[in-house]
């Protein structure tokens, strides 16, 4: 019972960290993303393969995977400074597709569709415990982090980006530059929580990464509250507690997975129908079009 | 070989351009993407294998019944969701989202209804006629006519009925249609109609060629999607252009790079013109404006 | 009088449509101008052109003597040139406070490392910032709503919100588009008090105006801008009576009052 709690909370912190990244770029800057599973999985691969299979210290493994991830954060923050709005979300579309047929199909970097296994499990994590202090103050590290980014001067160029672009430059700012900085922070992030969860559950495979779990964390921050520091925490809780709460009421396995979509995407209309702020109450992209078409 | 890759082509192309001439149909008059429009093409096939082999329907009969239907599911995704919440302000990244939220509903929905393995219509594989070292099916044959006979109607729906013309109308401005009395719901109503019913047909013909599963919607809906936009929205010879564009790089590429590379392939085209795509332009006019 | 912006043989087509054809203006530090013409005579293409949000076809465009033609719009607004947009531009879904923190800019705090490292300074240059912002809502009378979201705010008031942005930017130039149309009496009486702010602080001003004893009030004197090009320099008193004057407007949509 205590293990399968700590179990809970190494992965509610992972995605704690994961919904608070995709945050800066959607919630603040107003760039909806759906590559993010792609940003987590290049972190998840970087530890697999640097420290799981050419055995590079944890922590080297680990900060390569992010300067990877920023990298690609790069390449899906580029298209932003062209596309908004729904064409951005698509550019993002091609690139997590992009992304997870490297994955899938690179078969001697990353394995293919097997993927890599018998990641051993670094010192800091070797008791379920302990990986979920280490999750949880990670979670409340980058939670804090992007706290302080979104309130500093920073954070609100980004918010009025989000609000219009042509006010940013009046205002004396170039979006460019805004754009990408937070987008390969918010990789980076991702990358950090991925190289975490690879090392916790040992493997990583294709099938993490895909398009729909990229939607599923979008959904999550927008349930919970999109521009807000609480709305990603608690779509990131929804996201991890929600097959936790299906297997307590004893649905069974081979159609539990199906339910939790179908309830992610009730959830998702529900919200946007009648409480366009997510739960917590954050930005709601209803007010203003974003697409200037 | 080169000659069967081209017939593949172009019975892909005829797929996508079924699906793309309903998404885009329904973008025209709503202005949003409709992702949802995907699991239509999933359902289109699984109503029609139910009528079929649960109901002994007819296969035909069970694909026009069905087909109906898909007609129909699409306009009430439009009425229970849509309307709503373009009554509240929503834009069309808001209807976006809620159109993968749908989307995620009925994918799994479908799931749980008939499983996730691939199912097929009772006759099986149909015969083939072969000439030229590339063979084709009579599923083949009936794809390719019925993907050509669904662009001339469109064509003709919109350069020569009345009905074509309000869509324009809508599809110029919903606000200034309604201000000059056109029943823009009705027209609305209708584009999700004949376009959700392109997407059922599209599925059916596809589980009628290599089966179906509940993911099929999807991939098909990517592929359409890359046609839209390559070929231009609106535009139908764009999407005509752009449908056998996709369908042949998508297949000719075998002899490039492996099979596994296909849809990336597309996908990287699909980046290409987005970054260069007269989207761009548009931009530049709307900052004229301020 | 130095002379703070010059702009020269400006040109700008929109497809057929000549918009500006050989334009030419000067402003002198601490002028207040009124800017007056028809409609489409391409006054507001003139702010875009000043403000960068448009390139000219052909002509120079110097600013403090630089030549900045080529300048984004955001580092025009860096050197000094602040714009109000005739649709009113705001962070709608940010706080009064913060739009106004975001007219102040100081390049060094506003990377995301210094952002995380030093946020004690960045804290106590926000805390100046703050004061002033606040001086600024008690111009407006809107000190008690600085926590509120700008969209909750009413059309008059957000059009004073983005006069004051420009107070708060310190800019030395200010292109405010109609800053008056569609206010009521009340909020027109604290829209110009903001504009007397920006003349005391030695902003040189252009205003878009239709209404002639406002800027009778305030301006050292009119430009008059018809067809594309100005038409007529110097006071309103002899705009009246000038022929050219009279007939493009006989033919515009407005009477002199």
């Amino acid at each position: 019972m205590e293990a399968y709690f700590y179990h809970l909370v190494v992965l509610g912190g992972v995605y704690i960290v994961l919904t608070q990244s995709l945050d800066l770029i959607s919630g603040h800057t107003g760039l909806m993303s759906i590559a993010h599973s792609a940003l987590f999985g290049i972190g998840a691969y970087g530890v697999a393969i640097f420290y799981g299979q050419m055995h590079y210290p944890f922590i080297v493994a680990w900060l390569i995977g992010m300067v990877l991830a920023g990298m690609a954060g790069l390449m899906v923050g580029l298209p932003s400074l062209r596309l908004r709005g729904d064409y951005f979300v698509i550019a993002t579309f091609a690139l997590q597709v992009l992304c997870f047929n490297f994955m899938n199909n690179v078969s001697n970097v990353t394995g293919g569709a097997l993927g890599i296994t018998g990641i051993p499990t670094p010192w800091f994590m070797s008791t379920t415990a302990r990986a979920a202090l280490v999750c949880s103050s990670l979670a409340l590290l980058f939670s804090f982090i992007k706290w302080v980014l979104t309130r500093s001067p920073f954070g609100r160029v980004l918010n009025c980006i989000r609000e219009d672009e042509d006010l940013v430059m009046a205002l004396g700012r170039n979006p460019v530059g805004f754009k990408i900085a937070a987008f390969m922070i918010s990789a980076v992030m991702a990358a950090a929580a991925g190289g975490i969860y690879a090392a916790y559950v040992s493997f990583v495979d294709p099938t993490t990464f895909t398009i729909m779990d990229s939607i599923a964390i979008l959904c999550a921050v927008i349930i919970g509250g999109s521009g807000s520091t609480a709305g990603p925490v608690f779509g990131a809780l929804i996201l991890i507690g929600l097959p936790e709460i299906l297997r307590f009421v004893g649905l069974p396995y081979s159609v539990a997975s199906n339910v939790r979509q179908i309830i992610y995407g009730m959830l998702l209309v529900l919200i946007l129908m009648f409480r366009p702020g997510g739960v917590v109450g954050g930005f709601s992209f209803d007010i203003r079009e974003h697409t200037r078409l | 070989m080169l000659s069967q890759a081209v017939v593949n082509g172009l019975i892909a192309a005829s797929t996508y351009l079924l699906v793309a001439l309903g998404f885009s149909l329904i973008y025209t008059t709503s202005r949003f993407f409709h992702f949802a429009h995907g699991a239509v093409i999933t359902l289109g096939a699984y109503l029609a294998y139910s009528i079929n082999s649960q109901a002994g329907v007819p296969l035909l009969g069970a694909a026009v019944i069905s087909v109906f239907f898909c007609g129909l599911l699409g306009v009430l995704m439009n009425h229970v969701v849509y309307n709503r919440l373009l009554r509240k302000g929503a834009g069309s990244l808001v209807l976006m989202l809620a159109s993968f939220g749908i989307y995620l509903i009925f994918e799994n929905v479908t799931t749980i209804i008939w499983g996730a393995s691939t199912l097929g219509f009772s006759p099986g594989l149909p015969s083939s006629i072969c000439k030229w070292h590339a063979c084709i099916t009579r599923i083949h044959i009936l794809t390719l006519a019925i993907a050509a006979v669904s662009w001339v109607f469109l064509a003709i729906l919109f350069a020569r009925s009345r009905h074509g013309l309000l869509m324009r109308a809508v599809a110029e401005s919903r606000e200034l249609a309604t201000a000059y009395g056109i029943k823009t719901h009705e027209i609305v109503d209708a584009s999700f109609f004949i376009g959700s019913a392109f997407a059922g047909l599209a599925g059916i013909l596809m589980a009628a060629d290599v089966g179906m599963t509940p993911t099929m919607g999807l991939h098909a809906l990517m592929m359409g999607v890359v046609v839209a936009i390559v070929g231009g929205i609106g535009s139908l010879r764009g999407l005509l252009l752009a449908s056998l564009l996709v369908g042949l790089v998508r297949h000719l590429s075998i002899f490039v790079v492996g099979s596994q590379w296909q849809d990336s392939i597309v996908f990287a085209l699909l980046l290409v013109v987005l970054l260069k795509s007269p989207w761009g332009f548009a931009s530049d006019a709307a900052a004229q404006e301020v | 009088m130095q002379v703070l912006l010059s702009a020269s043989g400006i040109f700008k087509n929109f497809g057929r449509a000549e918009v500006l054809r050989g334009l030419q203006i000067e402003v002198k530090r601490g002028e207040t101008i009124g800017l007056m013409g028809p409609n489409g005579a391409g006054k507001t293409t003139l702010f875009n052109v000043i403000s960068g949000f448009i390139l000219p076809d052909r002509g120079k465009v110097h600013f403090l003597g630089r030549d900045i033609t080529s300048d984004p719009p955001y580092k025009r607004a860096r050197s000094g040139i602040y714009r109000t947009f005739q649709r009113v531009r705001i962070a709608e879904q940010m706080t009064i406070m913060d739009n106004l923190l975001l007219a102040f800019q100081d390049r060094a705090y506003e990377r995301p490392m210094s952002a995380l490292c030093r946020i004690r300074d960045w804290l106590a240059l926000e805390h100046t910032w703050r004061r002033r912002a606040f001086e600024l809502l008690k111009e407006m009378n809107l000190e008690s709503e600085k926590g509120r979201l700008a969209r909750d705010l009413s059309y008059g008031q957000q059009k004073l919100l983005s006069l004051a942005l420009g107070i708060a930017s310190d800019a030395k130039l200010m292109l405010l588009d109609e800053p008056l149309a569609g206010l009521s009496s009340s909020m027109v009486d604290r829209a110009i008090n903001l504009i007397k702010i920006m003349v005391r602080k030695r902003s040189s001003i252009i205003i878009i105006e239709h209404n002639t004893s406002f800027l009778e009030q305030m301006c050292d004197y009119v430009l008059f801008m018809a067809q594309g090009q100005i038409l007529y320099q110097g006071n309103l008193q002899e705009l009246r009576e000038h022929p050219g004057v009279l007939r493009s407007y006989l033919g515009g949509q407005m009477e002199l009052a």
